[in-house]
């Protein structure tokens, strides 16, 4: 199976130690060959049906919505990690 | 304390007991057994005992009360209670309070229940076992060498060592019905839908409901009764139809006479314990007893359900958990980082334990290019295989009837190194997600050892027959348990 347990990690956005990429060596080969047997299905000559469970609405907006206090924001806020006179704090994402 | 919701109901009413010594009770059993258990990761000790006072003052005023009032409930610590941790038991979580209450919970509010706490879970809900929660295993009750399943191990560790008359808990493969299966509890997942997951931290979002845990049929039916139905915070949760509201009067009944079960083939594999698989067999005879007619049915795809969920599950995984990144809440390496991909990166190795870390990396190659049609894409056509084949098996009959786990609770660390092994836990449950039917995990009457239990499974929104044929059973097990 061709895979990289480095590249899988850089595009989940996880740095990997090495202790974890050992693990991730062992365990994603295991997984990655059972998950396969899918691959022993044909199904180029079945029908696959089509399904809905229920047809999707819209939701309410967060603001929009009575049942929410006016201590929700603040309470959103409170969790941030870090944050400056009311916004939340982002790192650059640009490298000088 | 009293075995059901309703019993309870009638001791306050007749003055029997008191909403406080009803909490005190469980409060003093939560202290003797779980630091050995270890079911909760809070307890709402000071907030529980202040509503019981109110609720006795309401009964010593001559107030009549609802049904639920003064009902012990744990919760998943993965369903968000305002003002409260919900931690998924996870290190990214550790220290997160809840902004607002799930829909669920404000519904069970409305009725006055009372909430004991917090419960321990999987990793975000990711697990057969309850080992893998960063604030250590749940031990099951009646062995406490052994697991009590998982993911929602702690609710019905809760329910089965009465500390909690009644659990929230979330299924996305399993998760209610397999440790209700080992615990000796009823667990019932909700059809998709039916029950909104508004508050719910998402696992996979097209498979997770929420559902409960009780010690009997009866009380899941009161429960699903007040969290079921539409609303509006979640796009995916159902209106339900007058014929698909619950008759309690009628599941009471447990008139079963005439309806038709389908065993499917499938499922009596070889590897199944022979406790189980007697218990099943005895099971079967009980409904034969009672004039239910039994059929063998045929669901081909279920060899392919377990695989096809263990790659549907983890894509929807690693776009879920892709949230917890370090910038808005949970885990944050924020500071000590030079840029954005840095806080990503380290916040999450830090935060994420391994397995939820193991499902993110399925998911995310999965859905890589040149990797998303020969995965993702070929299990989404077969689960619409799956579903299909349950579609054509209700034409036949009105449920289908199977182990909830091929052998009782395994021991503590017996799996956890083998991942998949643990995922093969799932074998009897996930083919219900993938389908979005109900299904439900009843105790056997068998009383030789450890519990076992078996599962229901009916057609979309047909709780009412479930929880009919399911109660039957439980009426037997009840009788032989008070002669």
């Amino acid at each position: 199976m061709d895979y990289d347990v480095k590249t899988i990690a850089n595009l989940a956005h996880i740095n990997l130690s090495d202790e974890r990429d050992a693990m991730l060596q062992q365990d994603f080969g295991n997984i990655l060959e059972y998950v396969n047997t899918l691959s022993d299905l044909n199904l180029e000559s079945q029908t696959i049906p089509e399904y809905h469970t229920q047809s999707l609405r819209q939701d309410i907006g967060f603001a929009d919505n009575p049942r929410f206090n006016d201590n929700v924001k603040q309470n959103i806020i409170a969790e941030m990690p870090l944050t400056e006179e009311g916004y939340l704090v982002v790192k650059s994402v640009l490298k000088k | 304390m009293a075995s059901s919701i309703e019993e309870l109901h009638k001791s306050y009413k007749n003055s029997h007991t008191t909403a406080t010594e009803t909490v005190k009770e469980i409060l003093s059993t939560i202290e003797a057994k779980d630091n050995t258990i270890n079911a909760y990761t809070e307890v709402f000790t000071d907030e529980a005992l202040k509503q019981a006072e109110l609720l006795d003052a309401k009964l010593a005023k001559g107030e009549s009360i609802g049904l639920l009032e003064g009902i012990p409930i744990s919760v998943k610590d993965a369903i968000l209670i305002e003002g409260h941790k919900a931690t998924a038991s996870s290190r990214m979580l550790e220290d997160y309070t809840s902004t607002y209450d799930a829909t669920v919970i404000q519904k069970l509010k409305k009725e006055g229940v009372i909430f004991i706490g917090k419960t321990n879970l999987d990793e975000f809900a990711m697990g057969a076992s309850t080992e893998n929660s960063a604030f250590g295993p749940t031990r099951n009750p009646t062995d406490t060498n052994r697991v009590p399943g998982g993911s929602s191990g702690g609710s019905a560790a809760s329910v089965a060592a009465n500390m909690a008359m009644i659990s929230i808990g979330s299924d996305t493969g399993g998760s209610i019905r397999q440790p209700a299966a080992l615990t000796g509890t009823v667990g019932l997942k909700p059809t998709y839908g039916r029950v909104s997951r508004f508050g719910l931290i998402a696992m996979a979002s097209s498979l997770d409901q929420i559902g409960p845990f009780a010690h009997n049929v009866i009380d899941t039916a009161h429960i699903l009764n007040i969290i079921e139905g539409k609303d509006n915070m979640d796009a995916t949760s159902a209106e339900l139809a007058k014929n698909q509201l619950l008759d309690i009067e009628a599941i009471r009944k447990a008139d079963v006479k005439g309806l038709k079960v389908g065993i499917p083939k499938e499922y009596f594999i070889d590897g199944i314990d022979m406790a189980v698989k007697s218990a099943i067999d005895e099971t079967i005879e009980e409904y034969k007893k009672l004039g239910v007619e039994f059929v063998e049915v045929s669901l081909p795809h279920t060899q392919y359900a377990v695989p096809t969920y263990y790659i549907i599950m983890p894509a929807e995984v690693s776009t879920n958990l892709a949230r917890f990144d370090g910038i808005r809440y949970g885990l944050s390496e924020l500071e000590q980082s030079q840029d954005l991909q840095e806080v990503y990166k380290a916040s999450r190795a830090k935060g994420f334990g391994n397995e939820p870390l193991r499902r993110i990396m399925l998911g995310t190659y999965v859905l890589s290019s040149g990797y998303y049609e020969s995965y993702y894409g070929k299990a989404k056509q077969v689960q619409a295989m799956i579903r299909q084949d349950f579609v054509n098996v209700f034409k036949q009959v009105d449920a289908i009837i199977t182990p909830t786990s091929p052998h009782t609770a395994f021991a503590i660390g017996e799996k956890i190194n083998n991942p998949v092994s643990m995922y093969l836990e799932d074998i009897f449950t996930v083919a219900t997600n993938l389908a979005g039917i109900p299904g439900i995990s009843v105790p056997t009457l068998s009383n030789a050892g450890l519990p076992i239990g078996f599962q229901l499974m009916t057609n979309h929104f047909q709780e009412q027959k479930l929880l009919t044929l399911a109660n039957a059973i439980d009426i037997i097990r009840y009788a032989r348990n008070n002669n």
